[in-house]
């Protein structure tokens, strides 16, 4: 079983992976997949941040202080989240 | 951002429309030329159907499908008018059922819709009596995905007594005859259990159930791999259709060797050789006593039922790779046609 995110890892989009904002929502469309799945605005910015390289404490960090919860919470909410994306497939470790 | 995918041809299918898109699905799996995207929103002017068009617009498919026909696709055909692709509808539901569900309409726009090149039909019966009279009409099957077929070999544990499956959702109960179906298992003397997937959440089939004092555990919506062991552990299922496109809750039992009591309306029991018909098919689906007596035979007879259960199994399996074939040729053949008027 992989690991999860560690705190400095940083990732990057898988190349088969399409993905679109469209009136401010997120939208993913994973392979071999048939359903778009849509993100909330805590996931688009994870995303975001994601497509800028940033690590996952980095993400975190943006998070919390975007949506004012406590650093502690984002950090959990966020690794789950990249574990979620790397176990589909969504983004890599780089 | 791009688009990546290498597949000509895409196809759309309204996730509310969950036997079309299961056979849009396996279209694309039994084939491995499509793309199938399943929309969860029928809003022509949602992100989803936004995201969908700029998809179509970087993947330039050689074919798209609409499954059925809705203000989406409108849509799309609008978004993409100037684009090299040509557009096709695939139109699931068999004569009865296109009656049943308003869907005429519908067809009668596609019909005349000059940017549809291909109106694929699956139901045999409505192709048969369409065809001659439409420009770009083509059979494409329904099929069921070959994996059905390689499901796990180890025998399940069944469960003691006979368990019997009538899966049926409210909104299509008539459709199915599900009245007259509860009633015939009233009339059996021995204990069974009735397994559901969703029908007891009407009042008024519950109020039945009880009324027939019928035991019954209702698993609502099932996940693939519950839904799966559900099947495999059932003694026979129940599918009286009034009016049935493909019948595919037939035909998933029939590939994991269950027996279905059904009606000559499911395609896939109609298509059965005389000998396993005759012991499958009701020539009533109104009538509760030719019904209860059909599963009464093949409780009483388990033996007789099982070898009718793997014949059955051994012939849809059979036609099953047939209308693969069938079904891969026909878009073959489009996408070559295609490719020589473009080229």
């Amino acid at each position: 079983m992989k690991q999860r995110p560690r705190a400095e890892e940083r990732f990057a989009v898988s190349a088969d992976i399409a993905h679109r904002e469209i009136n401010d929502r997120l939208l993913l469309l994973l392979p071999g997949d048939s359903r778009l799945y849509a993100f909330n605005d805590a996931g688009r910015l994870v995303w975001q941040a994601v497509l800028r390289k940033r690590s996952a404490t980095q993400i975190a960090a943006t998070v919390a202080k975007t949506f004012g919860i406590p650093l502690a919470r984002a950090e959990r909410d966020v690794r789950e989240l990249l574990a979620d994306l790397l176990r589909r497939g969504a983004i890599r470790r780089i | 951002m791009g688009f990546p995918d290498d597949k000509p041809i895409v196809s759309l299918c309204l996730a509310a429309f969950a036997g079309a898109d299961r056979a849009a699905a396996n279209l694309s799996l039994n084939t491995g030329l499509l793309r199938h995207l399943s929309l969860v929103s029928a809003d022509p002017l949602g992100p989803e159907i936004e995201f969908t068009i700029a998809y179509l617009r970087e993947r330039r498919p050689v074919l798209v499908i609409f499954n059925g026909w809705s203000a989406v696709y409108a849509r799309v055909l609008a978004a993409l008018r100037r684009q090299a692709t040509a557009f096709a509808v695939l139109w699931h539901s068999g004569p009865g059922q296109t009656d049943l569900a308003g869907e005429w309409p519908a067809l009668a726009a596609i019909v005349g819709e000059r940017r549809i090149a291909h109106l694929f039909i699956a139901s045999e019966s409505l192709y048969a009596t369409l065809a001659p009279r439409l420009r770009n009409a083509r059979h494409l099957p329904n099929t069921l995905a070959r994996a059905e077929w390689d499901a796990p070999k180890r025998q399940l544990r069944r469960p003691r007594g006979t368990q019997i499956t009538l899966f049926a959702q409210p909104a299509e109960s008539a459709r199915k005859s599900v009245t007259s179906c509860l009633l015939a298992l009233g009339t059996l003397r021995r204990r069974c259990r009735l397994h559901l997937n969703g029908l007891s959440l009407e009042p008024r089939y519950r109020m039945l159930l009880d009324l027939l004092r019928l035991r019954y555990r209702d698993w609502g919506w099932m996940p693939p791999q519950q839904y799966d062991a559900v099947v495999r552990r059932a003694s026979l299922g129940l599918q009286v259709s009034f009016a049935e496109t493909y019948g595919y809750v037939v035909a998933e039992h029939l590939a994991r060797g269950v027996p279905v009591v059904g009606s000559a309306a499911v395609p896939v029991l109609a298509r059965l050789s005389p000998a396993v018909r005759r012991r499958l098919i009701v020539t009533n689906p109104d009538d509760p006593a030719e019904i209860g007596a059909k599963i009464r035979f093949l409780l009483d007879h388990p033996r007789v039922a099982a070898a009718i259960a793997a014949r059955a199994q051994a012939e849809s399996l059979s036609w099953n790779r047939r209308d693969i074939a069938k079904a891969t040729a026909t878009l073959t053949q489009c996408l070559a046609h295609r490719g020589e008027r473009t080229s």
